[in-house]
């Protein structure tokens, strides 16, 4: 488990800290790599400069992407994501947003999103769901092979 | 937390031990009443493309959540994906693979078929009790489900 890395897509500061917190509550021991806007998961996944070391920067087992970024949308990043041709593209991308309509939900899965959460209200209902996220993601699901192939 | 919405999960294996102790554990995690278990690949496409007695859709609701072994008698796991990838009435529905294969090539095989997730097949009674638990509280509990295209009705907040 200790190559498994979170990637937290989220440019509100405050909601940044209570996810930090609830992952805490519930012992994630995968380190959190945290970026505010879309450019900038652009530039990691790709490796590009301030990125280019991997075993300081490394691709995450899961993404948990906001959809209302600055300068580039969660679902722009997630389109770039599954559209790219190296195994970047299979990146398991979990949706982590406020909103709750239908449109954004379906618009996600229509680009390539593997889940869809809703950021709950209370404190309790977030530590419920970094359990259940972190039991699933990171110790249950098979994530795919990230290197190249030689 | 979601309120669990009143449709099923479609269960796909032909094996009759495996589905047999998928079910119990199912029922141990206290969805029996809601799973679907199909055993075909070609009654999978009848059921999701709702032909046949499956076009009642009060009796044989879209699925919340299919999950798929990729072994099936008649049809490959992952050409089933695709196919349910490439229509707009299944394009959307989750899909967890549960395989009892750890094949690099076959997982990533699989995400690019579409699937979301890839769930090893546990060993022991207590692993797969766990194992289901796991996929019906992360699936049912916390996900937020797409809309089929013809259902464009908003849920509820």
């Amino acid at each position: 488990m200790e190559d498994r890395i979170v990637l937290l897509v989220e440019d509100d500061p405050a909601d940044v800290r209570l996810v930090q917190r609830a992952f805490a509550k519930v012992g994630l021991q995968a380190p959190l790599v945290r970026l505010g806007n879309g450019d900038d998961v652009v530039a990691y996944l790709k490796g590009d400069p301030p990125y280019e070391n991997r075993a300081a920067y490394p691709l995450p087992t899961v993404i948990l992407l906001d959809i209302k970024l600055p300068r580039r949308s969660g679902l722009e990043v997630l389109e770039w994501v599954r559209a790219r041709k190296n195994p970047v593209r299979r990146i398991p991308i979990v949706m982590f947003t406020s909103s709750r309509h239908s449109t954004d939900i379906n618009g996600a899965y229509d680009a390539g999103a593997n889940s869809y959460l809703a950021k709950p209200e209370t404190t309790a209902q977030l530590v419920a769901m970094a359990e259940a996220f972190k039991t699933y993601w990171i110790h249950l699901n098979e994530q795919p092979t990230l290197q190249q192939a030689a | 937390m979601n309120v669990r919405i009143n449709r099923p999960i479609l269960f796909v294996e032909d094996d009759p031990t495996q589905a047999k102790l998928m079910m119990r554990a199912f029922e141990q995690a206290g969805v029996s009443r809601g799973i679907f278990h199909a055993t075909t690949g070609e009654q999978v496409l009848s059921y999701l493309n709702g032909f046949g007695k499956y076009s009642d859709r009060t009796k044989f609701p879209t699925p919340v959540l299919v999950i798929l072994d990729l072994r099936l008698p008649d049809l490959p796991g992952l050409q089933l994906l695709n196919a349910m990838r490439s229509r707009p009435e299944t394009r959307r529905i989750p899909v967890v693979v549960f395989s009892g294969s750890a094949d690099d090539k076959m997982i990533a095989a699989a995400y690019d078929a579409g699937a979301n997730s890839y769930i090893p097949k546990s060993g022991t009674a207590k692993e797969r009790a766990e194992t289901v638990a796991a996929i019906v509280r992360y699936w049912l509990d916390m996900n937020r489900v797409p809309n089929p295209p013809s259902v464009q009705t908003a849920r509820a907040v």
